[in-house]
């Protein structure tokens, strides 16, 4: 007589032995070696005498020992029950024997599975040897048949759907079960009812029923549905041949590789799936949500114990609880424990009032989520299935990946509150101003706040680390690990790079003050693979990173030093010490205040302050527009008249004075005397109106930056007139280097920001900038408070028939010129006749060229006189924009023959000087009440508060570059309400792209281009609707 | 959470069945060391090879496409063949 046991191994083999009546008395004990357990040789002469099938396989299995932990009393193994040798003695205590076997591979053990399962008789009567014997069957062998049985039955019935499964030796597709309610009874039955001899191979983690059961069923299932697909040659096109190239070709594998994978032997993916995909599948297999169904909930609690009574853990505790709550579709806020279903309970009441099988209904739901989250069908496969006991690493998965994808799947899912909020492993950067022992300093920034003593140390979010809770880190290697009474999450890779760290670089001298501030305020900053979590300084740096300087209420401010002349304003004097602060520690700034605020006079006053000082020998370098010049000259005598100032422009122009305190030059003159600017090491570059270096590539930016100098200042109102790549530009002139590659800052910052208007990264941005750009402007509560209003209209003017026909002919040319032309031809010729269309709408004369009258032609010059008249008579003073410099001499005399009065006109043609008489003759109190401006070279820098109103005659279409152009009115020492008028021609295409600009002035940045390359862009049809004139354009 | 409302009288029909009250724990989810006077039994049946088999539907049923596609097929149309071949097979 003989009982044949099996054991599904971790290995995935099939294990089977015997025991051997025969031998119970006979044979003595030998050690740990099973006393009556037969030779393997035996056993595969057993399954030779149950049939050929299994004596096949027995030929196809290795002999091997195995090692079970038995019931054991008395030095011996227990016999099973089936074994009649009249032996009921139980077991005291589980020892491990050594017992041969035979061990069969996936496929063989699934064929002999399938042979030895018989519902009728636990065992056979074979021919062993010429004798007949009994062979019982052991539970474990039934118990596994059975299982086979099932798996079969899920593969042939196609309740099986396809997994992606990360495995010990890289990611497999499998198809996994996915039964049905008889289906999921029966499992959970033979969960219930798994012998626990079919547990007995020692392992560190000891197997429940379910989740061996889970185990075999998977396998077992996988390879019969493989076995099943194995001649399908159905599918076989949609397949990777060999020889063809993967679909997907480099990794993520994508489903190409998925459906081959699924169709192989061993279902090994080429690589891991892209997350995204793998969660689509996910989603999909778990199903659309069941309208009537009851709502789970998966709730995580952390080991019982780990209060702050233990708060290191001595005492592990690996028992983290899953547990599935309900919740009755009637009453979505009540959570049950599922338990309850099995008692005549609460839960039990509130379901069954709108389910008919409360039960079903959960274990329905229960199986669409562990289609999603394969850990849970060892929950499924109990008989009452109410949650999970998970290990420390069962945790981290369900908290890492599971919760997630169930979240998705309209999971209700409940965390521990840490979860949210773990710190993460990190390094802290400590620094000191001053020069400590033992610290290098650093020689290319010579004041003392520029002189750092750094310290890393490792740290947990905020906190640094001991060295012996590095130390049981380091033992602890991954995974979740409690310090400090909180769980973290460690990673090996991430730990070792943060020991290597500390190894090599613990005291850093690569750091700089810029870099340092880098790393405190970019939340993604990453040294040596290590996030920087926290960074602590003290001095101006720490008052620079805590908000102390900058633009808040409460910020330091510095008054200007004797000598100075002029009055700062609370704010300006906190611009001062900003711009100080940053000086002091070797580092550029960007002073950004609106257009009007003063960043003349606080940059005047740094210097001054600077200059009193007297520590810091040699020029400044000042470079702005050539109509600025006049203004800073006088500005710097009026305020800072201590300030030796050499002027160095014009033709007369000499070499610029070493000796002087501050060089003033334009754009253009540094372009033609870079060689000669460059011999000297300023103290400091100031560019004015830094706008004009926002392309990188042009000649003048090229020129600033190549200048030798100390920390650098750019002033500009408008840092970002229409792309964020301006910032950049302006940014890394400032401090070079620091905020990275104009590449890398475009794919970071200024596609998220501009593309998708994300407002996360538009924050990560300013927080990033922050201490290197100042920006206040009017509409602050305390500056607002300073400045009149502003108030703001569109006039709208009618077309005279003349400017209509013009504008038509001008319209029809265009639409017929664009058939078949494209590229660059086409832009040109769009471009080409939006100007002559601006030109048209402004007056035909400016069209036409010929010199002819302007009086009675166009509507908008007719009601910009009415205007003047209107505002004269008020006694107010008007500035008049317009962006055609040739039409606005036209215009000039024009307006003084119309108004009888005086009328200046300011453009590019006219010399720096003749600039500056023009502007103080208007600023004067009795000066003429109308100035004509181009707006290229007035529209910029220019303090022109003597005027009250503002008329932008025709439309640059950019709001940025208009505004500008109206802070010359309106800004500090304006002391008047503000009136702006923007002329737009009715039904033309003024009015349709300033509608267009107004609906979208959020995004008007992103949209429009600088000025009219956007419209070039338009298809014809778009082109047509904007460009053509509409009824309602003429007047009477 | 909030109160358990109170209870409300259950029809018989949907009255959890006898079989449904709590037991004591089974040995497949007791330890090992406190299994041994039942170690060698497993409290299963085998399924008759004459039990009626009613066949559910394909587990895919009703879920629709996946959204995921090869060579410009969805992959749900594409497994619907191994179903059909599996079907044809059991």
């Amino acid at each position: 007589m003989y009982v044949l046991h099996a054991v599904w191994r971790a290995d995935g083999r099939l294990g089977l032995w015997a025991e051997d009546a025969g031998a119970f008395g006979a044979r003595v004990g030998d050690g740990a070696r099973h006393p009556f357990a037969v030779a393997a040789g035996e056993v595969a002469g057993l399954l030779g005498a149950i049939g050929p099938g299994p004596a096949w396989l027995a030929d196809r299995a290795a002999e091997r020992w195995i090692t079970l932990r038995l019931p054991t009393i008395g030095g011996r193994p227990t016999p099973s029950p089936d074994l009649p040798v009249g032996s009921t003695a139980k077991g005291l205590a589980l020892e491990p024997w050594r017992i041969p076997a035979l061990l069969l591979d996936l496929p063989e053990a699934a064929q002999l599975l399938g042979e030895l399962f018989d519902p009728q008789w636990p065992g056979t009567t074979v021919d062993l040897h010429g004798r007949t014997v009994e062979l019982a069957y052991g539970a474990s062998l039934r118990w596994l048949t059975a299982v086979h049985d099932l798996a079969w039955r899920l593969a042939g019935r196609g309740r099986v759907l396809p997994a992606l499964v990360e495995e010990a030796d890289g990611w497999h597709a499998r198809w996994r079960p996915a039964p049905d309610a008889a289906a999921r009874t029966e499992a959970a039955a033979l969960a219930t009812g798994c012998p626990p001899i079919a547990r007995a191979e020692p392992a560190a983690v000891e197997p429940t029923g379910s989740t061996l059961l889970t185990t075999v069923l998977d396998a077992l299932t996988d390879h019969e549905v493989r076995l099943g697909l194995a001649t399908d040659e159905s599918s076989e096109t949609f397949l990777v041949k060999e020889g063809e190239e993967s679909l997907s070709g480099e990794p993520p594998a994508a489903p190409a590789d998925w459906l081959a994978a699924l169709h192989s032997a061993d279902g090994r993916l080429p690589a891991a799936p892209d997350p995204v995909q793998a969660s689509r599948l996910a989603a999909w297999k778990a199903g659309p949500e069941q309208p009537d169904a009851v709502r789970l909930a998966f709730r995580l609690s952390e080991p019982l114990g780990s209060a702050a009574a233990d708060a290191d853990a001595t005492v592990p505790d690996e028992n983290w609880r899953l547990d599935v709550l309900l919740r009755p579709a009637d009453q979505p806020s009540l959570l049950l424990p599922a338990a309850e279903l099995w008692s005549d309970g609460p839960a039990f009441t509130a379901l069954g009032r709108a389910l008919a099988d409360p039960v079903e209904s959960y274990l329905a739901e229960l199986d669409r989520a562990a289609r999603i989250a394969p850990d849970l069908r060892a929950a499924l496969h109990r008989t009452r299935p109410t949650g999970l006991t998970l290990d420390r690493e069962g945790a981290l998965a369900f908290l890492r990946d599971t919760a997630p994808a169930l979240a998705a799947a309209g999971f209700g899912v409940l965390l521990p509150a840490w979860w949210h909020r773990r710190p993460r492993l990190g390094l802290a950067l400590t620094a000191h101003s001053g020069p400590a022992p033992g610290t290098v300093k650093r020689a290319a920034q010579a004041d003392r706040d520029a002189v750092l003593d750094f310290r890393w140390q490792l740290a947990l979010g905020e906190q640094p680390l001991t060295r012996q809770e590095l130390d049981e880190l380091a033992a602890a290697q991954q995974g979740l690990v409690r310090l400090r009474g909180q769980w973290i999450e460690v990673d090996r890779a991430q730990l070792a790079a943060a020991l290597r760290f500390l190894a090599t670089r613990r005291d850093d001298p690569q750091v700089d003050g810029a870099a340092l501030l880098r790393l405190a305020l970019d939340d993604d900053a990453v040294v040596d693979g290590l996030p920087v979590t926290v960074v602590h300084a003290d001095g101006p740096l720490g008052d620079l990173l805590a908000g102390r300087l900058g633009s808040r209420p409460d910020a330091r401010r510095t008054p200007p030093p004797p000598g100075f002349t002029g009055t700062l304003r609370p704010y300006q004097e906190r611009g001062l010490a900003w711009l100080d602060a940053l000086g002091r520690l070797g580092l550029g700034a960007v002073l950004a205040d609106d257009m009007g605020l003063g960043k003349t006079v606080q940059t005047l006053a740094l210097l001054a302050l600077e200059h009193s000082r007297g520590t810091r020998p040699g020029p400044v370098l000042l470079v702005c527009p050539t109509s600025l010049v006049g203004n800073w000259q006088r500005e710097a005598a009026r305020f800072a008249p201590q300030l030796r100032v050499h002027l160095h422009h014009g033709p007369e122009r000499t070499d610029p004075d070493p000796a002087a305190d501050l060089v003033i030059t334009t754009y253009g003159v540094l372009q033609r005397d870079t060689a000669a600017l460059r011999r000297i090491h300023w103290r400091r570059v100031i560019a004015d109106e830094a706008q004009h270096i926002k392309n990188r590539a042009a000649r003048q930016s090229r020129a600033i930056r190549s200048l030798r100098s100390g920390p650098r200042i750019a002033l500009t109102g408008t840092p970002v007139e229409n792309r964020l790549a301006e910032l950049h530009a302006v940014l890394d002139f400032a401090n070079p280097g620091l905020f990275g590659s104009a590449e890398s800052f475009k794919e970071r910052y200024a596609v998220p920001v501009e593309q998708s208007g994300n407002r996360e990264v538009a924050a990560r941005l300013q927080r990033l900038t922050g201490p290197f750009l100042l920006r206040r402007v009017k509409s602050d509560p305390e500056i607002g408070q300073q400045l009149p209003a502003k108030q703001e209209f569109t006039v709208r003017c009618n077309l005279t028939a003349e400017q209509a026909g013009l504008y038509q002919a001008v319209v029809a040319d265009l639409l017929q010129r664009l058939n078949g032309v494209r590229g660059v031809e086409r832009k040109g010729a769009v471009l080409a006749a939006l100007g002559r269309l601006k030109q048209v709408c402004n007056h035909p004369a400016q069209l036409l060229h010929d010199g002819s009258p302007l009086g009675g032609r166009s509507g908008k010059v007719e009601r910009l006189v009415a205007l003047l008249r209107e505002a004269l008579a008020e006694g107010d003073r008007v500035l008049v924009f317009t962006q055609y410099a040739e039409f606005g001499a036209l215009l000039q005399s024009h307006l003084r023959r119309r108004l009888g009065r005086p009328v200046l006109y300011l453009h590019g043609g006219l010399t720096a000087g003749r600039r500056q008489e023009l502007v103080d003759r208007f600023q004067s109190p009795d000066g003429p009440g109308v100035f004509l401006l181009s707006l290229k070279a007035g529209g910029t820098g220019l303090n022109l508060t003597a005027a009250n109103q503002v008329i932008h005659l025709d439309r640059w279409w950019n709001p940025a570059v208009e505004d500008q152009a109206t802070d010359r009115a309106h800004r500090i020492g304006q002391h008047r309400e503000v009136q702006v008028r923007r002329l737009v021609c009715v039904g033309t295409v003024e009015e349709r792209i300033a509608e267009l600009i107004a609906a979208k002035r959020e995004l008007a940045d992103a949209v429009i281009g600088p000025g009219e390359q956007w419209l070039t862009e338009l298809p014809a049809e778009q082109l047509r609707e904007l460009l053509t004139l509409s009824a309602d354009a003429v007047g009477e | 959470m909030e109160p358990v409302p109170p209870a409300k009288p259950v029809p018989p029909a949907t009255r959890p069945p006898a079989a449904r009250q709590p037991a004591t724990r089974p040995p497949a989810d007791r330890p090992l060391d406190r299994c041994l006077d039942d170690f060698w039994q497993g409290e299963f049946t085998l399924r008759p090879v004459d039990a009626p088999a009613e066949r559910p539907a394909p587990a895919p049923d009703g879920l629709g496409p996946v959204g995921l596609t090869v060579r410009d097929r969805d992959l749900a149309e594409l497994l619907a063949r191994d179903y059909r071949r599996l079907a044809e097979r059991d």
